[in-house]
């Protein structure tokens, strides 16, 4: 009986998980790499997590949102990566840092930039940008996506 | 005739020399511990007839010299610009942009910053001129979240009649966001301690969870949190209860 209790309350708990740092809202020729290197295609719903690369091929587009209602969208030929990100949604408290390494991206922030001066960060090769809000364009010329 | 042509011709005589002394492919002469044997000015190295430029030593006269790598391409310097846009409502935000170690801020409407080589360059474009160049980009953008608000019957979790009627509504919406996601996020009026209100507002947003996973919501796609009662809908002091702030945001984005 207790270990039925026990499995009831881990079920409870694992319903109540957080959604991932981000979520695909549309993509095409789109793919994320994870932290262990290895690339996957995306498509509307797909998870994009802490340290993921995402990419664009020529022609390619994607829209991802974040869980602080931070959305992003990415031209063709782009790359950006979630390097930091952490964020309580109760108290919606926390900070992200985002790198844009190649091409074009546009964002609109959410509430982690309301939160505090210095939640969000964006970086470049060439600039780092501290983003108290909230619509702004991002172009890397000469970047890497690696 | 040189003394090394003179000693060229000789070679089939000190072939078995030869032998014992080159390596292999090798046709200078070489003496212990890689010794070349070389003129008396010493810019001229001793052959065997069997030399011809690809088998010289390659520290001897003749040898073929390899063409020297051809210097790469010069990397393109890396350049970033950024550029602040208006919101939906025309307010502008701010960056601080930091470059080479400089602070500078970003605060006009079509104002970007050209960073390079540790030095950003400020100044305003036309908003044609954004538009322009980024148009196609911006649209791309993920739709803005809808938000609904459903209330309770006093004293309990079920929803009101106004707002049991929302559902369908909100039902709808979903298929307008793909990959959607579901945040329901629960309040409390200002009555009670915080403690009390953080755990209601929880209670709220899960009532309202269970409702909308009946109502065939997609589970792995709704996240529930609880704001107690830090965020007032209709500001009052604490201790007072306001029915408008009893309530579960429903947002789909």
């Amino acid at each position: 009986m207790q270990l039925l209790l026990a499995l009831l309350f881990c079920g409870s708990l694992a319903s109540a998980q957080t959604l991932p740092v981000g979520v695909v809202k549309s993509a095409s020729g789109a793919s994320a790499v994870g932290p262990d290197g290895r690339e996957r295609p995306l498509k509307p719903g797909d998870a994009i997590q802490l340290g993921d690369r995402v990419r664009t091929a020529a022609g390619g587009s994607a829209a991802v949102t974040l869980r602080d209602d931070t959305r992003i969208a990415m031209a063709p030929n782009s790359a950006i990566r979630v390097k930091g990100f952490d964020y309580d949604a109760n108290k919606q408290q926390g900070g992200m840092t985002l790198s844009v390494l190649k091409g074009a991206s546009a964002f609109v922030t959410g509430v982690l930039a309301k939160a505090a001066p210095d939640a969000v960060k964006v970086e470049t090769p060439t600039t780092t940008a501290g983003i108290r809000g909230t619509e702004f364009i991002v172009e890397v010329e000469g970047g890497s996506d690696d | 005739m040189t003394s090394r042509n003179y000693l060229a011709r000789l070679a089939p005589l000190l072939s078995l020399l030869a032998c014992t002394v080159s390596a292999q492919g090798v046709d200078n002469w070489r003496g212990a511990g890689d010794l070349l044997w070389r003129n008396g000015s010493g810019e001229l190295c001793w052959r065997s007839g069997a030399w011809t430029p690809a088998t010289a030593d390659k520290r001897c006269d003749g040898a073929i010299v390899a063409a020297a790598p051809t210097p790469a391409p010069p990397t393109p310097r890396p350049l970033s610009r950024i550029v602040l846009l208006p919101d939906a409502q025309g307010k502008v935000g701010r960056i601080e942009l930091v470059t080479g170690g400089r602070a500078q801020p970003l605060e006009q409407a079509y104002q970007q910053a050209t960073a390079q080589d540790g030095q950003a360059r400020l100044e305003v474009l036309s908003k044609a001129a954004v538009e322009g160049r980024f148009g196609p980009l911006y649209q791309g953008l993920p739709r803005s979240a809808s938000r609904y608000l459903l209330y309770f019957e006093s004293g309990g979790a079920s929803l009101t009649a106004e707002s049991q009627a929302l559902l369908p509504q909100i039902r709808a919406q979903l298929q307008n966001y793909p990959g959607v996601e579901v945040v329901i996020t629960g309040h409390t009026d200002s009555a009670g301690n915080e403690a009390d209100n953080e755990a209601l507002s929880f209670r709220r947003a899960n009532a309202v969870r269970e409702i909308l996973l009946a109502a065939g919501f997609p589970p792995e796609r709704m996240d529930t949190v609880g704001r107690g009662e830090r965020e007032l809908l209709v500001p009052t002091g604490d201790g007072v209860a306001e029915a408008r702030n009893r309530r579960v945001e429903v947002k789909l984005r």
